[in-house]
């Protein structure tokens, strides 16, 4: 038993991957909690779809190299949520069709820009999917150190996040700077979408900010107690998937994120069936 | 342990909104107008209120009282018109409350009592600022006088509907608010519930706080109310009840719509009770 769990380890790759899967998803189920109170969950995934230019044109001007695609990723991913912003603001547009809009905009530019590159497809599933197990010791700094931000972030704001995540007009009542706050909040989760990249891809970058928030939701009703729980369920997803990945060898991204929607699905199915049987017993 | 003390202290309050000024009238609204692009919302509204005042707004649905409310509050801006909250524009005060229907709510959301009146202290401290033991003494303070102190750990939704209104008079006592807007706080109590919000009304008058409370029991609001102002867009009338309640005033508010029965100490009205109001989102 104990060697099933070591023998992934003598491997640097794995253990490099494991620690940017564990980071990744921790930052992520946290600020994924002001993200499902605040019904930004479409938000987040398009953000994590539009950044694919800026990866692309990264990719291309560096010949491959990580820490060009890392910053293209992050410009993007703050043009696109000002962008957003603004056609929402400055005309009749509703926001989620602004989102769409940018969104799928976006998108089809990423994928004209990568289909410019011969090997096409490799390139493409490698962005859409991630790839955990290519991270290298760069990218695991780099995922720390803003990661790190990012929970600094939301440790500083934390009163007020919470104020205009639960309502707001009492955030403008009590005068607090709610557009600052509002963008704040979207920069996070840009910055968060970006350290993910790598982990999980920009397809199935919004699993890691619902799911295991969502799931703490169901089991917490104290937002500290339910940011501890989403990120206790997001780093056993992240070792979970990568074991998975390990033995049955399938993509990381894709097992851990699966990992993510089981525990999901668990939690899930025993509240609900726990609520209907203490209804009967009680009926 | 806290980030503040590594900062220079908050402003007090006196140095950050405006000051107010004495023998001025807490509340004074002047031909105000409130259009929502083309469409006019209220118009020719004007009327004071002095302190510890208790001001009925009555109209029929749509009339307009939630957005009169939001301009008070400095949430919406007049087309034409002014309001000044004690000599001043309402945009630099932290003293006026404004406590939404309870429908708009979200009484899922992840927080306790407590967490939700210390949230009226968020504005007061200051960003990076966190809550100290002063803090948490004004609200243990604000709980006690509503009668909650017992229930401060209880998520939200496990408040009958009385005590989550009187949740949010706390709330609006943390914040030390001399104005509070009360957007139907009566709508769906039961009598001793109704009674219980009164006699905290009663207990908040030598503390000089102004209440305005949006209400559709006619008799309500001409038995235990000081003033009245009743609004179809435009002002009907304002006063004393007894001067604006009457018939011919209520039958132009109305328009026919109100049921007006005979009753041995004169008159009663009953409007229309329902809950819905305006159908402007909660922004």
């Amino acid at each position: 038993m104990l060697e099933f769990l070591t023998a992934p380890l003598q491997y640097a790759f794995m253990v490099r991957g494991m620690a940017a899967a564990i980071l990744v998803g921790v930052v992520s189920a946290v600020l994924g909690c002001f993200i499902i109170l605040r019904g930004m969950a479409f938000l987040g995934d398009a953000l994590s779809h539009a950044v694919l230019p800026g990866v692309a044109v990264g990719y291309l001007i560096s010949g491959g190299a990580r820490e060009p695609v890392f910053w293209w990723a992050m410009l993007t991913a703050l043009l696109s949520a000002l962008g957003i912003g603004i056609v929402t603001r400055t005309s009749k547009i509703k926001e989620d069709t602004a989102i769409g809009i940018i969104f799928a905009g976006m998108f089809a530019l990423g994928i004209a820009l990568i289909s410019t590159v011969r090997n096409y497809t490799a390139d493409l599933t490698h962005f859409l999917f991630g790839d955990v197990l290519a991270v290298g010791t760069g990218d695991l700094i780099r995922t720390a150190i803003f990661g790190a931000v990012i929970l600094l972030g939301i440790f500083l704001f934390y009163k007020e996040f919470l104020v205009l995540s639960f309502d707001p007009v009492l955030s403008a009542t009590l005068r607090l700077p709610t557009r600052v706050l509002e963008f704040m909040l979207i920069g996070l989760v840009a910055m968060a979408i970006v350290v993910s990249l790598q982990v999980v891809g920009v397809a199935l970058m919004v699993a890691l900010l619902v799911t295991p928030a969502a799931t703490a939701s169901l089991l917490s009703r104290h937002l500290p107690s339910m940011m501890l729980i989403s990120a206790v369920i997001a780093a056993f997803s992240g070792i979970t998937g990568l074991y998975l990945s390990y033995y049955l060898n399938i993509a990381s991204g894709s097992a851990i994120v699966l990992t993510c929607t089981l525990i999901f699905v668990i939690v899930w199915s025993t509240r609900t069936l726990g609520a209907r049987l203490a209804a009967n017993r009680s009926a | 342990m806290s980030i503040a003390r590594f900062r220079k202290p908050a402003l007090r309050d006196e140095e950050r909104y405006f000051p107010h000024e004495p023998g001025v009238p807490i509340l004074n609204v002047d031909h105000l107008q409130v259009k929502y692009g083309e469409i006019m919302a209220i118009d020719q509204i004007f009327f004071q209120l002095n302190q510890a005042d208790r001001l009925a707004v009555v109209g029929p649905n749509g009339a307009g009282k939630s957005t009169l409310f939001k301009a008070i509050a400095g949430l919406l801006k007049p087309t034409a018109g002014s309001i000044r909250i004690a000599g001043h524009e309402p945009g630099g005060h932290l003293c006026i409350s404004y406590i939404s229907q309870r429908s708009l709510v979200d009484w899922t959301f992840p927080v306790r009592v407590f967490d939700v009146v210390m949230m009226g202290r968020t504005g007061r401290l200051g960003l990076m600022h966190w809550p100290g033991k002063r803090d948490r003494e004004i609200v243990h303070h604000a709980l006690s006088v509503v009668h909650l102190v017992s229930l401060a750990d209880r998520q939200i939704s496990q408040l009958s509907g009385g005590q989550q209104q009187r949740m949010f008079i706390a709330q609006a006592l943390a914040q030390h608010a001399e104005l509070m807007l009360m957007d139907e706080p009566f709508s769906g109590l039961d009598k001793p519930s109704q009674e219980e919000l009164f006699k905290i009304l009663d207990d908040l008058r030598p503390q000089k706080v102004t209440v305005m409370v949006a209400l559709h029991d006619l008799k309500m609001a001409s038995e235990r109310f000081d003033k009245a102002l009743l609004l179809n867009h435009r002002q009907l009338a304002f006063g004393l009840p007894a001067d604006v309640f009457r018939e011919d005033i209520l039958e132009d508010a109305y328009s026919g719509k109100l049921q007006i029965r005979p009753t041995t100490g004169g008159t009663t009205a009953f409007d229309d009770t329902c809950c819905e109001e305006e159908g402007h989102p909660h922004a």
